[in-house]
């Protein structure tokens, strides 16, 4: 049951949301009662039903209090389906939050949106996809951290350790740009119908810019075998956790001109995911020289990680040219925080003005 | 005139309240020293049994490693787990080194205390407050704790040796419920 406080006005709302640590440090929206169940009535769902428990603090991610979070963050009706199949993912026991939320390392969850929902949404898969400046993907993401934070418990130097923390915890969210991919969408690979709508989480490190040509935005001199060495090269970097581990789903985002470049050079998704996985391997040797801990003793020339193809998550999103993103991961957890696909569950609120 | 706003959270679950310890004056036959995989656990809790010895004459110590440095966050796993409760009379964990490994010992400390065997975790002091606040997200409070330096791992043999024999009566404290 969400509970409910007077002030005198919103800005002395504001205040005290501020002063109870309510808030990512930046102003909310004021969840008074009336936006909280217009918020409510959007997700199509009772406000006392609980989506989930959410890591460190269990704490229950009823509908209710994810709408007062989503109102915070700046969301619209229109937003509030994804935001619910978002939550509902993180708490799935596979996404292992709790661990996700307690690290010392900056990893935090990544949305990535497919499907009708997108448009219907608003949201922008295209230039500056990751923000700032798109309003339905920076409100979406954010509800999900003030989720995070509220509901789940994670505070910085309390529950949350991360070290340097990461502007990525703010907001990480973007639409995949269907429409110019080459490849099906990312939920139909996972599963879905390409008429259904789908978020997918993956729990990676902020943002990485990779250049895939010899000069920036000389999209001229890009070759297919120069992209997969770059990004393949950013995958396994050797002061990332994933490199070692070889656990962890890690991301690589394409524009869509890098994507048609390789899709032409016959490319899937999946033959992608094999060549990266193979051009971002090290020897044996190289790895436990600069970690004993977590690399073992064997061949020095064997190739290591030996991470499953399937675990490097490919999308396409932003503008053309030629920077590609790539997140590793931690790569530590009892499930390795898998990345998980939800459907979104659109057009289930009611026939009220105002809503969706 | 006043507004009305929700206050953004939920209720938590209610947290079991930790209330295990050995028996006052009572000598184990037998302690685990459970090491979690972070580098220099396990050579460390060598030399906390080393110290713990002459508090506890007659005492056996039994050395164990949960998993390797990439499972810190995982809490102790079957056999491992019954064969520790079967064969010993109160467990110290090492180590709170880092938020992950201090989520994992505080969830090997309730598996411990659901099985009834009383432990006490060594945690480092920036990980203090923090190793209160997740062992009751995770269903305890008041798990025993035992306060170590930051960093311990990697500072050698010497500082480490000093370090185990300082905190050494604060353990024997902390498993016989003893008030300091």
């Amino acid at each position: 049951m969400l509970t409910y406080d007077l002030a005198e006005d919103e800005e002395a709302a504001l205040e005290r949301l501020h002063r109870d640590q309510c808030t990512d440090g930046l102003p909310v929206v004021i969840p008074t009662r009336q936006r909280v169940e217009v918020m409510v009535l959007a997700g199509g769902y009772d406000g006392d039903v609980s989506l989930g428990a959410v890591g460190p603090s269990q704490a229950a991610a009823t509908i209710e209090a994810v709408a007062a979070n989503a109102v915070m963050a700046g969301c619209l009706p229109d937003h509030f389906p994804i935001v619910i199949a978002a939550v509902r993912a993180v708490c799935d026991p596979r996404f292992d939050l709790t661990e996700i939320q307690v690290t010392t390392h900056p990893i935090t969850p990544m949305i990535l949106v497919n499907g009708p929902a997108r448009l219907q949404a608003g949201m922008s898969s295209g230039y500056g996809a990751f923000g700032p400046g798109h309003r339905a993907n920076a409100s979406i993401g954010r509800a999900l951290r003030l989720v995070l934070m509220n509901i789940g418990g994670g505070r910085a130097g309390i529950s949350d350790m991360s070290v340097m923390g990461s502007p990525a915890k703010f907001t990480f969210c973007a639409a995949e740009n269907e429409e110019e991919s080459p490849w099906e969408p990312l939920h139909v690979s996972r599963g879905f119908k390409a008429e259904q709508s789908a978020v997918t989480l993956l729990a990676v490190e902020g943002p990485h810019s990779v250049l895939c040509a010899p000069m920036p935005d000389d999209c001229t001199h890009m070759s297919v075998s120069a992209v997969l060495d770059a990004v393949g090269s950013a995958l396994g970097g050797l002061g990332a956790n994933s490199t070692y581990l070889g656990k962890g789903d890690v991301a690589v985002i394409f524009n869509p001109q890098t994507a048609e470049l390789l899709a032409s050079g016959g490319l899937t998704r999946r033959t992608l995911q094999v060549e990266l996985t193979a051009r971002s391997q090290h020897s044996r040797a190289v790895l436990r020289a600069r970690n004993p801990f977590l690399i073992p003793a064997g061949p020095p020339e064997e190739r290591l990680p030996l991470r499953d193809p399937e675990t490097i998550v490919v999308a396409v999103a932003g503008g053309r040219g030629n920077y590609v993103m790539v997140c590793p991961t931690l790569g530590a957890s009892l499930h390795h925080h898998t990345s998980l696909t939800r459907e979104i569950e659109i057009n289930q609120s009611c026939a009220l003005p105002g809503i969706a | 005139m006043a507004i009305e706003y929700a206050i953004p959270k939920s209720l938590t679950r209610q947290a079991r309240v930790y209330d295990l310890g050995l028996p006052s004056g009572a000598v184990p036959r037998k302690v685990g020293m459970l090491a979690n995989g972070f580098p220099d656990a396990e050579k460390y809790l060598a030399k906390q049994a080393e110290a713990l010895a002459p508090h506890w004459p007659g005492t056996h110590f039994r050395i164990s490693k949960k998993a390797g440095a990439d499972q810190l966050n995982i809490g102790i796993q079957e056999p491992l787990l019954s064969e520790i409760v079967e064969d010993c009379d109160a467990v110290v964990i090492a180590w709170g080194h880092c938020g992950s490994c201090t989520s994992g010992i505080a969830r090997d400390a309730i598996a411990f205390a659901e099985r009834g065997i009383p432990s006490v975790m060594l945690v480092c002091e920036i990980f203090w407050e923090y190793s209160a606040w997740i062992g009751e997200a995770l269903g305890m409070s008041n798990l025993a704790r035992v306060r170590l330096p930051f960093p311990v791992a990697g500072t050698g043999e010497t500082a480490q040796r000093n370090c185990a024999q300082r905190i050494a009566p604060e353990i024997v404290q902390n498993l016989h419920k003893i008030q300091c």
